[in-house]
């Protein structure tokens, strides 16, 4: 039984200039312990996705249809209180900005011991104990001084440091990480990433790593999971997608990252065009208009998110055709 | 060790250690608690009855038998602010206290929560802007009894429309701060966004309004006084006495300056308190 299993998610913002389809059946799995990368570019619905999975999207998005199941409950069914016990306490969630996601005038012991009063039942003491034990884990040096300082009094790491131990303490069964290293400098991004991981490895956390960086996933995720537009478009072994990507948007991808290819030609490669506009329902594959690939059945009918070989799915007419 | 842990809990806001550095803050402190015993204490300090009528020394400016001169009956002006400021420090910071709180509710509520609720509260807002005071005055003085705590609630009543809308505003930029939703992801009710994470960094406009309120429930309060709803003379409030001295501010200015300086002094040090108070809130200002 997976610990996480998404099936047929779709969300949807209804606006007034039309419904943006957000996220669009999209559907895995994950593992107790597992980690899953979920890349995609600006807007490919993969940071609502994340939402979803803890039922704070925000208006007028909601979740239309799908099931999130997680530890045997579906998530979509929960009473409001439920979600708020298992939010901090079952799923933790770190954000992508650092700097605005402590309060600055809240002192950092204050808003770290708040969810283990919510979620624990713990007296004073030991809260503070356990909070000076998960600063000290992630990292923070002098971790008992610092419990009174403000969240300015740190530096943009550390906050990032401050916000990894706000969601692991309570020991979540599943973390996610919303582009958690994007606001920081290159080396402050690889201790971030150094430290998730190594948390997954001692608590047996399942991680979800929301990102746009391929390159950051390929030594620290299980599996990954690309969306374009909203879709799942290729699922599989971090191996298999950096090796035997099948899908055309993937290859893309794989190519655009900065490397051999692009030092030789002295440019980075793009993809041509741009993403679709979400708030129109094509019938056919999202990625067909800029795909070099694509023939008429492409843009006639949308290819659903078939087996290529094992677990290695992709949403391709060409792909699942070869 | 205990220390640490209470103070934990109270996520620090450790407001007073920092507040008692800000020296402003804590002269005013002490200037508004001075004037408010002398106040009280009137009965027994004040040199004269406050409806002792002299007709021997009407008029007279200044002197040393009578501190702050005298008015129209030759009664004794100093006792006569002594006497007023029980009711006017008393309404005028109830009041404030009354309307401060009724606006954050209603702004919280509605800026929060949104939709058909904002709706309905900021509609009344408007509407309770619209309706012209005065009227208003008169409806209510027909069915209640003059007493502090009723006089600070209608006054109260009449004043917390600003707040809200400002609240609301504040509200309204604040619930999209991440720290917010990263709340929100740890669990958090909405019980403790407003209350914990929304509403403390909301407070520099709170405090802001809350001292204009002041001000303004003092001079509201002579309003009520002239409809009969509120003191009746000769018991002297600030506000009665300077509505007293209107006619004569040209002539005899003593009567309009003492306790204009009187309600001055209290609505500038409730200013400086909230100055110091939202310097002792903000963790970033400590150098003050």
């Amino acid at each position: 039984m997976p610990l996480l299993d998404v099936r047929n998610l779709s969300t949807v913002f209804h606006t007034p200039s039309g419904d943006v389809h957000a996220v669009n059946d999209v559907s895995y799995s994950l593992q107790a312990g597992e980690s899953l990368g979920i890349v995609g570019e600006s807007g490919s619905g993969k940071s609502v996705g994340a939402l979803s999975l803890i039922g704070l999207v925000p208006p007028p998005g909601k979740v239309e249809h799908g099931r999130i199941e997680f530890q045997d409950r579906d998530i979509l069914k929960l009473q409001k209180s439920e979600l708020q016990r298992l939010r901090g306490r079952r799923i933790g969630m770190v954000f992508q900005d650092p700097m605005t996601s402590l309060n600055p005038v809240l002192s950092v012991g204050y808003q770290l011991a708040e969810a283990l009063r919510w979620h624990m039942d713990m007296n004073e003491t030991d809260a503070r104990k356990q909070v000076i034990e998960t600063l000290r884990v992630v990292g923070i040096a002098h971790a008992e001084e610092r419990l009174l300082d403000f969240p300015h009094q740190f530096s943009g790491g550390q906050r990032q440091r401050i916000m990894i131990a706000m969601a692991i303490i309570c020991r979540p069964d599943l973390l996610i990480a919303d582009e958690p290293t994007t606001a920081l400098d290159v080396t402050v991004q690889a201790q971030i990433v150094d430290l998730i991981k190594a948390l997954q490895q001692e608590f047996g956390m399942a991680v979800i790593w929301i990102t746009h960086d391929l390159a950051l996933v390929a030594g620290i995720v299980d599996r990954v999971a690309v969306m374009y537009a909203g879709s799942l478009i290729e699922y599989g072994s971090v191996d298999t997608i950096f090796t035997k990507a099948a899908h055309p948007y993937t290859q893309c991808l794989l190519r655009s990252m900065p490397g051999r290819e692009s030092a030789e030609r002295g440019r980075l490669y793009s993809i041509e065009g741009n993403p679709p506009d979400l708030r129109r329902q094509t019938e056919g594959c999202p990625f067909a208009p800029r795909c070099s690939q694509s023939v008429e059945l492409c843009l006639a009918d949308r290819p659903s998110l078939g087996p290529a070989t094992g677990a290695h799915c992709v949403a391709c007419w060409q792909a699942t055709a070869q | 060790m205990t220390e640490s842990v209470s103070e934990i809990r109270e996520g620090d806001v450790r407001v007073w250690p920092k507040l008692r550095r800000h020296r402003l803050a804590m002269a005013s402190l002490v200037i508004v608690l001075l004037m408010t015993l002398t106040c009280f204490a009137a009965p027994l300090i004040a040199p004269f009855d406050f409806d002792a009528i002299d007709l021997a020394n009407i008029r007279q400016a200044p002197s040393l038998a009578h501190w702050m001169g005298t008015d129209d009956l030759g009664r004794d002006l100093l006792t006569r602010v002594l006497f007023g400021g029980r009711v006017s420090i008393l309404i005028g910071l109830l009041a404030a206290v009354f309307g401060t709180a009724m606006g954050t509710l209603v702004g919280a509520l509605g800026g929060f929560y949104g939709g058909r609720l904002d709706g309905v509260l900021m509609r009344i807002t408007d509407v309770a802007y619209a309706i012209p005071t005065l009227p208003l005055l008169i409806i209510l003085s027909s069915y209640t009894r003059a007493t502090g705590l009723s006089m600070a609630m209608i006054i109260g009543l009449l004043s917390w429309m600003a707040t809200a809308r400002v609240v609301r505003g504040e509200v309204l930029s604040i619930k999209q701060m991440l720290y917010v939703e990263a709340a929100r992801g740890l669990g958090a009710s909405n019980f403790h966004i407003i209350t914990r994470q929304i509403l403390p960094n909301a407070l520099g406009p709170i405090v802001v309004g809350a001292t204009l309120a002041v001000g303004y429930a003092i001079i509201l309060e002579s309003s009520l006084s002239f409809l009969g709803l509120g003191v009746q003379p000769p018991t002297p409030t600030w506000g009665n006495l300077l509505m007293d001295a209107q006619s004569t501010m040209a002539t005899k200015p003593w009567l309009t300056i003492f306790p204009g300086l009187a309600i001055l002094l209290v609505v500038l040090s409730v200013n400086f308190i909230g100055d110091g108070l939202q310097d002792a809130l903000d963790p970033t200002g400590r150098a003050r």
